[in-house]
């Protein structure tokens, strides 16, 4: 499962949140090629359009709940619907700042959410997805 | 209804009065007040009085205004008013104005009075009089609900932020960079002020009682200008506005400016970053029955299908700006209590324009 060199997404309607993600993932020593996205849509344009990769890497999505336009629900079923072969492409993890128990329910319920990791992201969190 | 109904009557007679208690105060439980200031009183201490009868004519103040008043924090109650006046209009500008359950004419025996007390309680028993209070009571719980959930998160989110920031901000060298990190952390703090105070503006609207006075548009749009001057300055925002105010307008200054402000600030918010003429029009015409209000703009737009939710509570149309989504909903709530009107046009990429209708208040 882990690798050395993962690349990330984010999806997260912050501007702020995206760049201190970036930057925990360079402080981990993984940021090779992180990718932010403000909008839920344009990921997953970019996803789709990405389409399947050629290595066995698998890219580490970090989505985060309350987006407007698009939310994080939203878009990880929309996520679900795309071809399996992009799926297997990624692990999926859900950002959130919530407390509220339905939100993170919800959130773990998805087949393809591996886990939820709550608001600051910190080089610490970062480490153990990839460990 | 097991428990008994309570009454407040009011009037200047204390006759009536008396009589009215000695009458009805084994069936039910009954409140008297000879004006306007003790019926507040037993409001005071018993807000849930379901019927209320007031004569037109007190000493402390006209019983339509304070029909008018109470309707706010006593808004089930049945009103009913015993009219010494006469004639169409007056009926129509009384029922508009204090949502009367019904309205006695003077001289009336005291049989009038009984029979008008015993439709309303029956009313009251209604099963449909008490659904619809009950569909009112799960609208307020709903959006409590809804109030709470988005509080924690609209709060804590920028905080988290913030925190995430400070620890990023540790390890940076660059000055450059800590720089950039301070901008997007003031945003943060911006955003969170924000909502705050747009939360704060919900409360006052929901439980500040309207104010009426003279209303200067000139100085209103000169104080929204110099309000928005950095932010029109920042983005290279022209700001024209055109005031036509050749009479006096009476309404609430605090509803105007909100709705005002909030139209203003969205039209500066939501434009196109790219484009070179940036352009916020406001125009105001004064008529003699209302205001007419435009605000236009050649920003984003609104997508066709955002556009029945833009006045929804907690509804943000758009992921590029930082907003509360409780804005417009403010706009629509300032406007219900003015019984003004809204509509907004929009294309994406070409610009929105919202259109008001205030009438004035007399």
């Amino acid at each position: 499962m882990s690798s050395q060199n993962p690349n990330f997404i984010i999806v997260d309607d912050s501007k702020l949140d995206c760049f201190i993600a970036e930057k925990m993932i360079c402080n981990a020593g993984l940021g090779r090629n992180v990718k932010s996205f403000l909008n839920g849509t344009v990921a997953l344009q970019y996803i789709q359009a990405n389409g399947v990769s050629d290595t066995e890497e698998k890219l580490i999505l970090i989505v985060d709940i309350q987006m407007p336009v698009m939310n994080g629900f939203e878009f990880i079923e929309a996520f679900e619907k795309l071809p399996e072969a992009i799926q297997n492409k990624y692990r999926v993890f859900v950002l959130t700042s919530s407390v509220n128990l339905n939100d993170i329910n919800r959130a773990v319920s998805y087949r393809s959410v591996e886990d939820i990791l709550s608001k600051p992201l910190t080089t610490r969190k970062i480490l153990d997805l990839v460990r | 209804m097991t428990e008994a109904i309570k009454i407040l009557y009011i009037n200047p007679d204390i006759d009536s009065l008396n009589n009215f208690q000695n009458q009805l105060s084994e069936k039910y439980i009954t409140f008297i007040a000879p004006n306007a200031a003790d019926a507040r009183i037993h409001l005071k201490n018993h807000p849930d009085i379901p019927i209320i009868l007031c004569t037109e004519v007190l000493s402390d103040k006209n019983g339509i205004d304070f029909f008018e008043e109470i309707r706010c924090e006593n808004p089930w109650a049945l009103r009913i008013l015993i009219a010494s006046s006469t004639g169409a209009n007056f009926a129509i500008d009384a029922l508009n104005r204090a949502k009367l359950f019904r309205i006695v004419q003077q001289p009336c025996s005291y049989n009038d009075i009984i029979e008008a007390v015993t439709e309303a309680i029956a009313f009251c028993s209604n099963p449909a009089h008490l659904l619809s209070q009950y569909k009112e009571l799960q609208k307020g719980y709903d959006e409590l609900d809804k109030f709470a959930y988005s509080v924690t998160h609209d709060v804590r989110r920028p905080l988290l932020s913030i925190l995430g920031a400070v620890e990023v901000a540790q390890s940076l060298n660059d000055i450059a960079e800590v720089r950039e990190m301070l901008k997007m952390m003031e945003e943060s703090v911006r955003s969170m002020d924000d909502f705050i105070h747009n939360i704060h503006q919900y409360y006052k609207l929901k439980h500040l009682k309207f104010q009426y006075e003279e209303i200067d548009f000139n100085e209103i749009i000169n104080n929204q200008k110099e309000i928005f001057h950095l932010a029109t300055e920042m983005n290279n925002i022209e700001f024209r506005s055109v005031v036509k105010q050749n009479q006096p307008f009476k309404s609430d200054k605090m509803a105007i400016t909100l709705i005002l402000n909030n139209l203003l600030s969205n039209a500066i918010k939501y434009q196109r970053k790219n484009n070179s003429g940036k352009l916020v029009e406001a125009a105001i015409d004064v008529e003699k029955e209302a205001v007419f209000i435009s605000i236009k703009d050649n920003g984003i737009g609104i997508p066709k299908q955002h556009l029945p939710e833009i006045f929804n509570m907690f509804f943000r149309a758009n992921s590029e700006e930082v907003g509360s989504g409780v804005g417009l909903y403010n706009v629509k709530d300032a406007l219900l209590k003015l019984n003004g009107l809204i509509k907004v046009e929009s294309k994406p990429n070409y610009g929105t324009t919202f259109t008001v209708t205030i009438p004035q208040n007399k």
